[in-house]
């Protein structure tokens, strides 16, 4: 796995860098009077057309102070950073930065900053976006918070590097960098989107060896209160008085372990383009098929929100895929474990190296004890098709949920699957789920 | 960053003083500095950022077009660049009064595909972008520098609002004291450096001119070694009456001394021409203007910076049509346009017998004293003198036509020879440049008063028109005037043999060039065209109604656009039946007996004696609290009728 990138990628990457080092250096206003120096330096070619070489001149002059009166300020500090458990892409993140100077004078004029990691995708981009927050001045010995913003941009581990003090010339327009290690790593999870309450009328299965975090377990059957009737449930659990009085059956609850189980399927095998999901899967080439990026992290969103949404206090959610191995982590019932779910989701990666059978095997294995699968798929070719069907051969109740934006050409003559959720208008299509 | 009071309504007063528009300078400085005296703040979505630099990009292109057309044919980059702060105003306006001071540049452009809709809202500091304010500064200055009016408070305007700048933007509790040093120590090093910039390029203009004197000197190739480099770029067309035959000769510069290697012209002071009606300038003396003209041609030539020499046949007695707002003469017959439409199209009337030249002074007759041996042993051997100088003139063309060959490559057999000597004793090979110098000298040693002509042999003809002629850079030739029977004439020295050799293709995709040559000049010819004809008025109330339908689109887009958007929000908002039209239903109920908190709709419907509408409730329910959405039950709902057949 560890290839090197192309020679594009790395020359792009170390521009980039570049850019960025040198750019990090200028305050907002410093930037400001380097974009008028780009701008009056094609004026400076002849003199005799506009005056702009005065301006030019103007600006070289302050940059000519700025930058050494800016790399020649020495500091001394000391950060800590206090972090929350989890963050969520693209939703702001504040949190403190505990800086204290260290050396024997007062410091004045900072701007403290962060240097996160970049991700390792092509093209690359940030991790997270952060904005630099300003510090007046900390007298020699002192400590102050300060409050810092950033905004995931992926979810992962977000890895911070070193906090960046920069002390900004006299003029404010360029900044001398102290930078201070302080490694540190924060779980972004993905992105939740408001999704109806699961309700797949699943059948309540028997769960053996019972809950540890059930009040009494066992086969006890304390009666706990009456709830609507959901196909699969005994008839001897009806309660008959209510029945008469509303017209539609009730059935009592009882405190024991036939409970309700779903099965949450993230899909991460690659898969071929839709023009190709007509075609039978033994006729299709063995290396037409790929996971596209959006479309993957659009998937593990869906499943995020899935996992993240309100469900049935009885019911138990079994996360389940494929990644190195096959994964399965649950929420149990009545305790709040999304948090879990979450935490799972945020690293998953795509599968590249096994076959889609092995998600139909794991799946098929958890079929004694689940009532119901959401399955969220990236493709709706032969194959997941086939795998839907023998789902619901087994009479597990099967929500196939397609996240993909495909053309209507290639879904024409196809069974449509329960739902299809478009990467890029996620919000509206799970809340129509 | 801040931008503190004054700062832009200062910038625009420097801007309207050097530009001449300080009224609407001082009425836009108004306009921005009020927003310091209100409290009200605009709310600038990213769409209405769109739709006001939208209407930017619209005016800028209103005022390109409308520089295109306008027949003084201003420069465009310059003039749009002195408009600037105006084309930009209402988006700056616009911010100036929003409380955003920092607009991403996703909102300012938004191409259509580009950026995603459903972009998650983030906050301004997070999303590249401009601090609008401080960049309008700089662009009014920018503008202001555009101008190029010599204001020698330029800079020191410029560094005082640069020190207002700095000041409101200084880092919090840093000494005043050592910033001002700083500050001021900055801003005289700016003022050296800006004046250096300037003497610098000053003195390089200086040492460049020393190397090419235009109509003044013009130095020759002769004595020098090696191939001649003309290149075949196209340089003017011109269009011949049917009376005229190529090859015809136009001149743009007489010379009238020879020091060896440059002819130079000893009296060459230029005197303004006065316009006659029509753009028309009379080149001749006013006894001679009532010539009856014989014919016209047309020339169509590009001019550099509106500045150039126009080349002229010999007996031409006037010019019209250049639109230039100098025109200017010297003695020998040199015209000189200036402030001139960057392309022209000129005509050049003819007369036969016109003399637009001064006569002959002592000047003509000089001969450098290193060639009069060779000269006149030439003379005496062809006998020159004891013929009139037409004949003679006659003579000597056909002696150089005769006896000589016509080379561009030059070489040199005896180099410590004179050139023109060696050219006339020896090589008997140049280029018209020999010819002419050689041609000239001879008359003068006749006794002919003579002159050193450059200009250029109109002979090859386009191919899209058969009275058009192009004027390649190659076609530059030069030849003798001389004076003969009270009047100037022509002769042509070089052999006719050079022009097939001038139009042999240097480079094998001359076709390109000239086939881009031509796509340019038809361009040019079109707009030149267009404007100065009627058609001009209709062209630009065309692009008005184009501007204003964009504009209305444009502005509906936006608006649509939100609407739409807030549409959506509401939809989403109503996802989960809370549209029902069961609560109309229940209105008048509410009114007569209102529900108790907490008390269930069913209850309080038998309670309000509105059992009737026990079944609409429970349709109301599967309606409200059902995800399978079924439209049907809406419309039961609508017709308060729960048994209605679907």
């Amino acid at each position: 796995m560890n290839e090197r990138p192309p020679l594009r990628a790395r020359f792009a990457r170390f521009l980039a860098a570049k850019a960025t080092w040198m750019l990090s250096r200028f305050t907002t206003m410093g930037k400001l009077i380097l974009f008028g120096y780009g701008v009056t330096i094609f004026f400076v070619v002849d003199t005799r057309i506009t005056l702009n070489y005065q301006l030019f001149g103007l600006l070289i002059a302050l940059l000519i102070f700025a930058v050494p009166l800016g790399l020649i300020r020495r500091g001394s500090f000391a950060v800590r950073r206090l972090l929350p458990r989890h963050a969520t892409v693209d939703v702001p993140l504040h949190y403190a930065i505990q800086l204290s100077n260290t050396g024997q004078r007062e410091a004045k004029a900072l701007e403290l900053s962060e240097d996160i990691a970049t991700n390792h995708a092509d093209p690359i981009r940030p991790a997270a976006l952060t904005a630099p927050a300003p510090v007046d001045s900390i007298a020699a010995g002192e400590e102050r918070s300060v409050t810092m913003q950033l905004i995931p941009r992926s979810r992962g581990v977000l890895e911070f590097q070193t906090a960046v003090v920069g002390m900004v010339d006299p003029l404010g327009l360029f900044k001398g960098f102290v930078r201070l290690p302080a490694a540190e790593t924060l779980v972004v999870l993905p992105k939740t989107y408001p999704v109806p309450p699961l309700d797949l009328r699943a059948g309540r299965r028997h769960q053996p060896g019972g809950r540890r975090t059930a009040i009494s377990s066992g086969d006890s059957q304390e009666f706990s209160g009456l709830r609507d009737y959901w196909p699969g449930d005994p008839v001897r659990h009806i309660h008959w008085p209510s029945f008469a009085r509303f017209g539609e059956p009730k059935v009592k609850e009882f405190q024991d372990e036939y409970l309700t189980r779903l099965a949450l399927v993230l899909d991460t095998f690659p898969y071929p383009l839709p023009h190709r999901w007509r075609i039978p899967a033994a006729e299709l080439p063995a290396n037409g098929s790929e996971v596209h990026e959006p479309v993957f992290e659009a998937a593990v969103s869906v499943a995020a929100s899935l996992a993240a949404t309100k469900r049935p206090q009885d019911t138990t959610l079994d996360l389940l895929f494929v990644a190195d191995e096959a994964r399965q982590v649950s929420a149990e019932r009545g305790r709040a474990d999304e948090q879990a779910l979450l935490e799972t989701l945020a690293g998953v990666t795509p599968c590249l190296d096994k076959p889609l059978d092995v998600l139909e095997s794991v799946v098929l294995r958890h079929a004694s004890v689940v009532g119901g699968v959401v399955l969220v798929l990236l493709a709706w070719d032969d194959r997941r098709r086939g795998l839907v069907n023998r789902l619901r051969a087994t009479g597990m109740e099967v929500r196939a949920i397609l996240v993909a934006d495909p053309p209507a050409k290639a879904m024409d003559d196809l069974p449509p699957p329960d739902a299809v959720v478009r990467p890029d208008h996620m919000e509206e299509d799970l809340a129509a789920l | 960053m801040k931008t503190p009071p004054l700062l832009i309504g200062l910038a625009l007063l420097l801007w309207g003083y050097m530009s001449g528009m300080l009224w609407i300078a001082a009425l836009l400085a108004l306009l921005f500095e009020a927003r310091w005296l209100t409290r009200a703040a605009l709310e600038l979505s990213d769409q209405a950022v769109t739709l006001f630099f939208d209407l930017c990009l619209l005016i800028a292109a209103g005022a390109v077009l409308f520089l295109f057309l306008s027949p003084d044919d201003p420069p465009i980059p310059k003039t749009l660049l002195t408009w600037m702060p105006l084309i930009f105003a209402p988006l700056a306006l616009a911010q100036a009064y929003s409380k955003r001071s920092r607009l991403p540049f996703s909102a300012l452009v938004r191409l259509p595909g580009f950026g995603k809709t459903h972009a998650p809202a983030m906050e301004d500091t997070f999303r590249p972008g401009l601090h609008l304010q401080p960049a309008y500064v700089g662009l009014v200055c920018v503008a202001a520098a555009g101008t190029n009016q010599e204001f020698s408070l330029f800079f020191p305007a410029v560094a005082v609002l640069m020190a207002l700048f700095l000041f409101a933007n200084r880092p919090r509790r840093v000494q005043l004291g050592p910033w001002v040093a700083i500050l001021l120590l900055a801003l005289g090093t700016g003022f050296v450096t800006q004046d250096g910039i300037r003497r610098a390029q000053r003195w390089a203009r200086a040492y460049a001119r020393q190397l090419s004197h235009g109509p003044y000197q013009v130095d020759t190739a002769i004595g020098e070694l090696g191939a001649l480099k003309i290149s075949r770029r196209i340089l003017m067309r011109v269009e011949l009456p049917n009376a005229i035959h190529p090859p015809l000769l136009l001149s743009t510069a007489g010379y009238d001394f020879f020091n060896g290697s440059s002819w130079l012209s000893s009296n060459s002071t230029f005197v303004p021409l006065e316009a006659q009606a029509n753009d028309t300038y009379s080149l001749v003396p006013q006894k001679e203007r009532s010539l009856k003209p014989t014919s016209s041609l047309r020339v169509y030539q590009d001019l550099f910076r509106g500045e150039g020499l126009l080349p002229l046949p010999l007996s031409a007695v006037s010019a019209s049509g250049m639109g230039a707002d100098i025109v200017t003469t010297n003695v020998l017959g040199s015209v000189l346009v200036d402030d001139a439409p960057a392309f022209i199209a000129y005509n050049a009337t003819i007369a036969a017998d016109a003399q637009r030249f001064a006569p002959p002074e002592h000047i003509d007759l000089l001969v450098p004293p290193p060639n009069q041996q060779v000269l006149e042993e030439l003379v005496v051997s062809l006998g020159l003198r004891e013929l009139s100088p037409t004949m003679a003139a006659q003579k000597v063309q056909r002696y150089f036509h005769q006896n000589f060959t016509y080379d561009v490559v030059l070489t040199r057999d005896q180099p410590d020879m004179n050139p023109v000597n060696e050219f006339l004793t020896t090589t008997h090979t140049g280029h018209c440049e020999y010819f002419a110098t050689a041609a000239t000298l001879l008359l003068r040693q006749a006794g002919i008063p003579a002159r050193y002509t450059l200009g250029y042999a109109v002979w090859e003809p386009a191919d899209t028109d058969k009275r058009m002629f192009l004027i390649r850079e190659s076609h530059a030739h030069s030849w003798p005037r001389y004076w003969a029977n009270g009047r100037w004439r022509e002769i042509d020295p070089t052999p006719p043999l050079w022009y097939p050799q001038e139009s042999e293709p240097v480079s094998s995709l001359q076709w390109f060039w000239d086939w881009r040559a031509d796509i340019s000049f038809a361009f040019m010819r079109w707009r030149y065209a267009a404007q100065n004809s009627a058609a001009r008025g209709w062209l630009l109330a065309g692009a008005g109604l184009l501007a204003i339908f964009l504009a209305i689109r444009l502005a509906r887009r936006g608006g649509l656009r939100r609407r739409q958007a807030t549409k959506a929000r509401h939809d989403r908002a109503m996802a989960f039946g809370a549209d029902s039209p069961f609560y109309e239903s229940i209105a008048d109920v509410e009114r007569r007996s209102p529900r108790a908190p907490g008390e269930p709709l069913l209850t309080w419907l038998s309670r309000a004696d509105a059992s009737h509408l026990l079944p609409l409730a429970r349709l109301h329910y599967q309606y409200r609290f059902d995800l399978r959405r079924d439209e049907s039950i809406k419309e039961k709902l609508k017709r308060d009728d729960p048994d209605a057949p679907f």
